[in-house]
């Protein structure tokens, strides 16, 4: 399904019948990354399921924070009637993009579940420091090469540094600008009781990061599932639903 | 070898579709063309921000698929074209800067959607004066535009379902005008850009709401928009038809969905046709699982494909379409849906089926483009007046 939102064509797809979930998928990513989730959770909730501009080919106008990305969800629930939410649930960076809505006020939900969710910056700096310095030298010693080596070589080392910078090289500017904000302060201001599940085997956002939120938001619980990597909502689906619909206050109605 | 008839294939260019064409032209066109034997094939390829290329690597699948057709584009030459005597590809060499030639006996245009299948490619070959594959000019134009289509065809005494159309500059301007004059039809309604094909932009509302966002998406992706009333006791079946003056039928398809799956372009292209999996009767097509030969009653059969034929004809279709029609089983009523000028993959699957091989299809569609060609060089195109005298 479409619809027209601040002049982006947003897909997004509703299904299943009951309270709201709203799920907010990560960088470079879209609404599909939650199927398996949302196949166990339809037969429980109405869920809705949206892509975020800039991912799928569509341009943003200027940079965006996250501030722009949780207006742009308001703006879509709000277009589809989906007024009373139960629960968002955000998967990396689009689990900083609901910290960072619910604690403006911009998002509203009852409840919030946080799958490996970025926005604890500045761990492991020391690391990543040195890698950009090596970006910048081998920009340079690499300008003889041909464009698409040049490319590669540039992807394989913002890979290692497990950075998503050239993922959407269009975006760059604004990944620079979400990268650079740190949700810490605003997560004291989550309000709703919050689920944190994380990953033992993630490098992108480690356990470490679930702690450090878990740490900040009031009414929260942290679990790491183990064995799972950055996209445990997919290795580890059936656990997860369990795990979100017990956490919802549901019967284990899911298989 | 020499003697072989040379045909252009383009496709890609600059259009929602332009992936869906790379698969029509290197595996239903490029592929059994160079399989017949018969002819010296030339892939020309039109990129997705206009540019042409001529190259044998462009025949290769995996050079779209892993990327390196951007690295291809960086290197390779652009083409350009002569008229002169027809049609000419012509590039720079690789070698001292010399330039490369290629004269065109036949254009097989293997292009979706715009710039291309519209009939904006078409109105090139007319300039160029070269036997083309397909509808001509204001066949595909007409197709290419539901709502012309509707037009013409309800000229010629074909019925479709109730229908209104509305620009986008009138629906932004004033959407509480176009929602009135959409009051008189019944939900459920269809949304459709008029001029997209794939079904892109395509929404099924049930009510005021569902339209108006319906509307705006229609709006976004095109200027002209049509809104349909659903049908009843829907059947749903496609005809691929060939020929130029005698229309030639394959199989009637039914796509295997319900009306409230109607096909959206992943149904069409990205999930093979998952809806419809698991229902029997059916084959795997360009469109995903379908029911080949449709099965209806022999009356109705006989009235789609009659109606098919019809609009073939009414529309001035040559070479090859589709003709789409929706069948009000109880009422025992076909009824036009739209015409599809370049059927994606041709439809090899159904005529394969039907009896014709994707290497007979493409002969016969090379055939037709001649004949077609040939009589139309038999009509007087200038005339001797002495108006340059009197002026």
């Amino acid at each position: 399904m479409q619809i027209v939102v601040d002049s982006f064509m947003v897909n997004y797809q509703r299904i299943g019948k009951g309270p709201i979930i709203v799920f907010v998928h990560g960088w470079g990513d879209n609404h599909k990354t939650f199927l398996q989730l949302a196949q166990q959770l339809s037969r429980t909730h109405e869920l809705v399921l949206l892509d975020l501009p800039g991912f799928d080919g569509q341009r943003l106008p200027k940079t965006w924070d996250l501030a722009d990305y949780s207006e742009f969800i308001a703006s879509c629930l709000k277009k589809i009637d989906a007024k009373t939410i139960t629960a968002l649930i955000g998967h990396s960076n689009g689990g900083a993009i609901c910290i960072s809505g619910l604690a403006s006020g911009t998002l509203k939900a009852n409840k919030l579940v946080l799958l490996a969710s970025s926005g604890v910056r500045d761990v492991n700096s020391s690391k990543k420091s040195t890698y950009k310095v090596l970006a910048k030298v081998g920009k340079v010693l690499s300008r003889p090469l041909p464009q698409r080596r040049r490319q590669k070589l540039r992807q394989a080392l913002y890979d290692r540094i497990g950075s998503d910078y050239l993922l959407i090289p269009e975006l760059a500017e604004t990944f620079k600008q979400i990268t650079s904000h740190d949700v810490r302060s605003e997560s004291k201001k989550v309000e709703v009781p919050t689920l944190l599940l994380y990953g033992s085997d993630d490098t992108a956002t480690p356990p470490e990061f679930g702690e450090i939120l878990q740490q900040q938001i009031p009414n929260s619980e942290l679990e790491i599932v183990d064995g799972a990597d950055h996209f445990l909502h997919h290795s580890h689906a059936s656990y997860i639903a369990r795990r979100v619909a017990a956490f919802l206050g549901e019967k284990q109605r899911v298989s | 070898m020499n003697s072989m008839k040379t045909v252009a294939v383009i496709f890609g260019s600059r259009s929602a579709e332009h992936d869906v064409s790379i698969v029509t032209a290197l595996a239903s066109v490029i592929k059994p063309l160079e399989l017949s034997g018969q002819y010296q094939v030339e892939a020309v390829y039109i990129a997705k921000d206009g540019r042409w290329f001529w190259d044998d690597k462009l025949k290769d699948i995996s050079l779209y698929q892993s990327g390196e057709i951007d690295d291809f584009m960086r290197k390779a030459p652009d083409v350009h074209l002569s008229f002169k005597d027809g049609l000419t590809l012509v590039k720079s060499s690789q070698f001292a800067g010399r330039k490369q030639y290629k004269k065109v006996d036949i254009v097989f245009p293997a292009t979706h959607g715009t710039y291309g299948e519209d009939g904006s490619l078409m109105g090139l070959l007319e300039m160029a004066d070269v036997p083309y594959v397909g509808c001509g000019l204001s066949a595909s134009t007409i197709c290419m535009d539901k709502v012309l289509t509707k037009q013409v065809a309800a000229s010629a005494g074909i019925a479709s379902t109730p229908w209104i159309w509305c620009t986008s500059a009138e629906f932004s301007a004033n959407p509480k005008t176009i929602l009135d004059r959409i009051k008189p039809l019944k939900y459920p309604l269809f949304v459709k850009p008029a001029h997209l094909g794939s079904s892109i932009g395509i929404s099924r509302v049930e009510n005021a709401k569902e339209l108006i966002n319906a509307l705006e998406v229609a709006a976004h992706y095109d200027d002209k928009i049509i809104i349909e009333q659903g049908v009843k006791n829907l059947i749903e079946v496609t005809l691929p038809i060939i020929g130029n003056d005698t229309p030639k039928v394959a199989y009637l398809e039914r796509p295997m969905t319900s009306s409230e799956d109607f096909f959206d372009f992943d149904t069409k292209y990205m999930q093979g046709g998952e809806k419809g999996k698991g229902k029997s009767g059916g084959a795997k097509g360009a469109q995903g699982y379908s029911e080949i030969p449709a099965k209806l009653p022999k009356k109705l059969q006989s009235l789609a494909e009659e109606v098919g034929k019809q609009t073939y004809s009414a529309l001035g279709c040559n070479g090859i379409a589709r003709v789409d029609m929706l069948i009000d089983e109880k009422a025992g009523k076909v009824m036009l849906n739209e015409v599809n000028p370049l059927p994606g993959g041709l439809y090899a699957h159904n005529w394969s089926l039907a009896g014709t091989s994707n290497i007979s299809l493409v002969e016969q569609l090379v055939q037709f483009a001649e004949a077609r060609h040939q009589h139309r060089q038999k009509l007087a195109t200038s005339f001797s007046t002495n108006y340059l005298k009197q002026f």
